[in-house]
């Protein structure tokens, strides 16, 4: 109940940066998409971060972030899936440093991500351990506006791949995180202009 | 950090021309600052007028159109594909896109910042050349032989392919360049620039160019206080002097200046610096080439010594209205140039009257009223025009306005000579009563505009399309403002404009036959002016002081921007428009082959078809004026 008075406590300064941010609507996008190593919010973890922002109905290439994350917990088999290694020579970020950046980045955009409330979840999971609070950010998924655009029942599931192909758009770089953020960005766009958004 | 989408972008990008002259990190700086667009079917990327965007554009996947608009008619000139670049207009040119780019079908396409861009163009050769072959030639890959002179760049707006050819003719340029030694004294150059006209003095050594000085060098140089007045040219000139050789084509001449950026290129027998000067080219003679006949025209004019010399350039213009009507170049743009012309004609009359008379005592401002005003004079028709002075202290006002009236005179006989009759009620220049100071022609609108028909004087809506042909704008400006400031909610002004603009015979009769001329020597022909384009002219003229729009006078241009403006009736006034284009050119065609003002057509010459087109044009007529009666409460009798 009284969790305003935390606000100029505890948390970090980038959080509190954050959250100042929020005074005005925001008329950016930001499309993302987290790897992980699985699909438990408790156990797994973040292996890397992609983002695009989208504004005026154009994905502003400049506007993109990426981050790789170093990891302790290591699962070969995602590993392999998404090309990272664990001693790949790419530049890598801790945790911590990664969240903070994409949290810096993200502002007050409105998110678009597909199945998007698992890497909110996963990016809240991490922040908590940075003692911050949750993302606050509106969000978007485009399976859900897939749904409403075809008027489906909520409960038929559509993966990228399969969005991707109803739309024609070409998969190359599915797998990696920015990869499939681009996808994103291009099936929203598309799901924007339709439901006329 | 990394940008995945960038090198994704980069993948793309290094396939396709001129993209492919480019290496991996200069792609990935562009790719960076690519934003991606989503077009649904028949979503518009850029339209006619549009002001240029400051990104051109690739295709990434879909199909963009390439169309043209001419006689209201969208005509589809080009498909960029996967690859294909398009929007290069804001490379080359600063005035607004000329095609339309519309998603033929769903499509992504990568905007790329022009500023961007541009260093690489000017860095590389490879680049350059593509880019100015893609705007010049008529299609957006030069390299794709199979389109080659199929297509039409985004460069023109004619149907003809005339407009390629013109941009590999050889260009006209001075041949007898001005030279100076490097140890001229720079004053000296610079007054021998001023009595020759020229931008540019080339400066020799041994007969070998060894430098250029150019205006832009005296303004830089001097005028800053840089150096002083006295110094050398070889202190200030530019060296060394690009040089070509003879015998260049307008689009190498063009690559050079790009390449260079520069104003002036160097013309030597063998093309390098090491050999005798033969001429200069400027890039005013770029501009003139691309013009073709009608900026030759307007040199012409510019040259006329006598009221000869301009009858006959006159009828060169007619020439060329006539070929320009045989080869469906829209009239709209016909209208245009013939208009730039007919106005430089009126200028260079008043030119030769103030060579002979004397500077004038105080400044004026002479406007052509009428078709000329609104720029539809097409034909040799009558002369309608008055002028303006400055206010002057009362003793000297008589002279004034004497200079002013001889002035006009000599002007308006000049013209008279070169063909344009005077105007039969007298709306010209030379009548004393439309001559005069700036005070008694405010009082003279606010007369026509408030108390209309209380004075014995008719208002004369002529004097509501005006232009102004020489001297200060700021007069025209003036009166600009004292019309629109006065009809504002005018009721009593629109009411009396509103029916004159009704008043004018219709031209079909109850049977939807034409009404003929009953007699005199124009028995049985039609009155195209006073029945179909009158009424078109006046109701254009009506609302568009109604709408408070300033600034235009063209009744074509007038029911475009009324469709805008006016977004309801905006199917009305369009079709308004192309009647009134096609009304036109009936008078014209008309006009020419009788070599009369076209007034009267003969309707047993028309084909079936012809009766029918210009029929058609009626049922727009009647429409605006049902408008205007219901708009301004009218009735024909009221």
């Amino acid at each position: 109940m009284l969790d305003w008075l935390k606000i100029n406590k505890d948390y970090p300064q980038f959080w509190k940066d954050y959250l100042g941010k929020f005074e005005n609507k925001s008329r950016r996008f930001v499309a993302f998409s987290t790897e992980t190593t699985g699909l438990d919010v408790e156990k797994d973890v973040i292996l890397s971060i992609g983002a695009v922002g989208i504004e005026n109905n154009s994905i502003v290439v400049k506007d993109s972030f990426e981050a790789l994350i170093f990891q302790e917990k290591f699962n070969p088999e995602v590993a392999i899936k998404n090309g990272i290694l664990k001693g790949s020579p790419e530049e890598k970020h801790s945790e911590a440093e990664a969240i903070e950046a994409f949290v810096n980045y993200l502002g007050n955009a409105v998110l678009v991500g597909h199945r998007i409330h698992f890497d909110i979840a996963i990016i809240n999971q991490a922040l908590e351990k940075l003692h911050c609070g949750k993302l606050k950010n509106e969000a978007l998924d485009v399976e859900v506006m897939f749904h409403k655009w075809k008027q489906l029942p909520d409960d038929k599931q559509f993966s990228l791949d399969e969005l991707s192909a109803s739309f024609k758009i070409s998969k190359s770089d599915r797998h990696t995180a920015s990869g499939d953020a681009f996808i994103i960005s291009l099936l929203f766009q598309r799901l924007k202009q339709r439901l006329g958004l | 950090m990394k940008n995945p989408i960038a090198e994704r972008i980069v993948d793309f990008l290094k396939n396709y021309p001129p993209f492919n002259s480019l290496n991996y990190q200069e792609l990935l700086h562009i790719a960076t600052e690519v934003r991606v667009l989503y077009l649904e079917k028949n979503k518009i990327l850029f339209q006619i007028g549009d002001v240029c965007h400051d990104s051109f554009y690739i295709v990434a996947s879909g199909a963009i159109g390439l169309s043209v608009t001419s006689d209201a008619e969208e005509t589809l000139i080009d498909k960029c594909d996967e690859g294909d670049i398009l929007g290069l207009r804001p490379f080359f040119a600063k005035n607004n896109y000329l095609m339309t780019a519309k998603a033929r079908e769903e499509s992504i396409v990568y905007a790329i910042p022009i500023h961007i861009f541009q260093p690489y163009v000017t860095a590389n050769p490879d680049v350059l050349s593509f880019l100015l072959e893609s705007f010049a030639s008529n299609t957006r890959n030069p390299y794709d032989k199979e389109h080659r002179g199929k297509l039409i760049s985004e460069n023109i707006i004619y149907k003809e392919q005339q407009a390629d050819i013109q941009y590999f003719q050889s260009i006209h340029y001075s041949k007898e360049p001005i030279t100076a030694a490097p140890e001229a004294i720079v004053r000296d150059i610079a007054q021998m620039m001023t009595d020759k006209m020229i931008g540019s003095v080339i400066i020799t050594s041994d007969g070998f160019p060894i430098g250029i000085v150019t205006d832009k060098d005296l303004r830089s140089k001097i005028a800053t206080g840089h150096f002083q007045i006295t110094t050398t040219a070889s202190k200030i000139m530019t060296s060394p002097v690009i040089t070509v050789p003879e015998d260049l084509s307008l689009a190498e001449a063009q690559l050079y200046m790009l390449k260079y950026n520069v104003d002036y290129l160097c013309v030597t027998e063998d093309g390098s610096d090491r050999s005798s000067v033969r001429g200069i080219i400027s890039e005013n003679d770029l501009v003139v080439a691309q013009a073709n006949n009608p900026g030759v025209l307007i040199k012409e004019v510019k040259r006329a010594q006598s009221a000869k010399d301009l009858k006959r350039i006159r009828e060169k213009l007619s020439e060329l209205i006539q070929t320009s009507i045989t080869k469906d170049i829209p009239l709209s743009h016909i209208m245009n140039i013939s208009g730039e012309i007919n106005t430089a004609i009126t200028r260079r009359a008043i030119d030769l009257a103030i060579l002979e008379m004397g500077s004038p005592p105080a400044r004026f401002a002479w406007l052509s009223i009428g078709s000329q005003g609104r720029k539809e004079q097409l034909l040799l028709t009558d002369q309608d025009s008055f002028l303006v002075f400055e206010d002057v202290a009362q003793d000297k006002y008589r002279d004034v306005k004497d200079y002013f009236l001889r002035l006009a005179r000599r002007t308006t006989s000049t013209l008279e000579k070169v063909g344009y009759f005077l105007s039969p009620d007298g709306s010209v220049a030379s009548n004393m009563m439309w001559c005069k100071s700036l005070t008694d022609w405010i009082k003279q609108y606010n007369n026509w505009i408030n108390t209309p028909g209380e004075n014995s004087e008719a208002i004369n809506s002529i004097f509501f399309d005006y232009e102004i042909a020489f001297g200060e704008t700021s007069i025209e400006e003036a009166i600009t403002e004292i019309i629109f400031k006065n009809v504002k909610g005018n009721k009593l002004f629109f009411d009396y404009l509103g029916n004159d603009a009704l008043k004018k015979p219709p031209p079909l009769g109850f049977f939807r036959q034409f009404l003929v001329e009953e007699g005199g020597e124009n028995k049985d022909t039609f009155d195209i002016k006073t029945r179909a384009l009158m009424p078109l002219i006046d109701a254009g003229r009506l609302l568009i002081l109604q709408q408070n729009i300033k600034g235009i006078n063209n009744t074509y241009m007038r029911f475009k921007q009324l469709a805008i403006a006016d977004p309801r009736n905006s199917e009305l006034f369009l079709n308004c428009a192309e009647a009134f284009l096609t009304l036109s050119e009936f008078r014209t065609v008309e006009g020419l082959k009788n070599d009369s003002s076209g007034q009267f057509i003969n309707l047993e010459e028309l084909s079936k078809t012809d009766k029918v087109k210009l029929k058609n044009c009626f049922i727009p007529i009647k429409e605006v004026q049902e408008l205007i009666k219901s708009r301004f409460k009218l009735t024909y009798f009221s």
